[in-house]
């Protein structure tokens, strides 16, 4: 394995734990589009380069848009308040390096190495043209990630659209 | 081939950790919403 890996995987355990520990919402977001990023370059290094694509414009993308415009519609917080909440997230959040450091300890030195299938890996299917693969071969989960996505989109709308009537009525009292 | 499949599920099961703390711990829809990302 090579040194690229390594870094790589490092990054993405040392991206995937800013995403969950950092104190703004919009640091997290960010964290978390860079754990894809890392994920996808990682997948094309394993020579899946349509995963890697789809990784970088799925997750590191759409999500990271729809993230970022969900939280462009919050509050911001006051700067006692996000004291408040950085003092309250540090002392929930203060077990999970541990836990995290147990659990692998537990897992390299005590609980012995998973016996690798010996079946040989088939080989890759060698598709002409991607858009045959993506429009033919997946087409159903094509369809069922655009509803998925659509259903999400729909879903934050409707449900931002409620809290402000709620919040009008309530001024309008 | 074994070292590459432990450190792989490693840094998978971190990951898994990192996301499910998340769920359990965050009182915010966005950061649930992170940890399930982070687990897929």
């Amino acid at each position: 394995m090579s040194t690229l890996m390594f870094f790589l995987l490092f990054m993405l355990v040392a991206s995937g734990l800013y995403a969950v520990l950092a104190a703004e919402l919009i640091q997290g977001a960010i964290g978390l589009a860079a754990c894809s990023l890392i994920l996808s370059i990682i997948m094309y290094e394993l020579n899946s380069p349509l995963g890697a694509v789809f990784e970088l414009s799925v997750c590191a993308g759409l999500i990271t848009v729809v993230f970022l415009s969900t939280i462009s519609l919050t509050k911001r917080l006051t700067i006692p308040e996000s004291i408040a909440r950085i003092t309250d997230r540090r002392n929930r959040f203060a077990a999970l390096p541990a836990i995290m450091g147990i659990v692998g300890f537990l897992y390299y030195f005590l609980i012995p190495p998973p016996a690798i299938p010996t079946i040989p890996f088939a080989e890759p299917q060698t598709f002409n043209d991607v858009r045959t693969m993506i429009w033919e071969t997946r087409r159903v989960e094509l369809i069922g990630q655009m509803l998925v996505i659509l259903a999400g989109v729909f879903g934050i709308v409707i449900l931002f659209k409620g809290w402000e009537t709620n919040e009008n009525r309530e001024a309008h009292k | 081939m074994n070292s590459e499949y432990l450190l792989f599920s490693m840094v998978s099961l971190f990951l898994a950790i990192a996301g499910l703390y998340c769920i359990l711990v965050s009182r915010n829809l966005i950061r649930i919403i992170i940890g399930i990302e982070l687990i897929t």
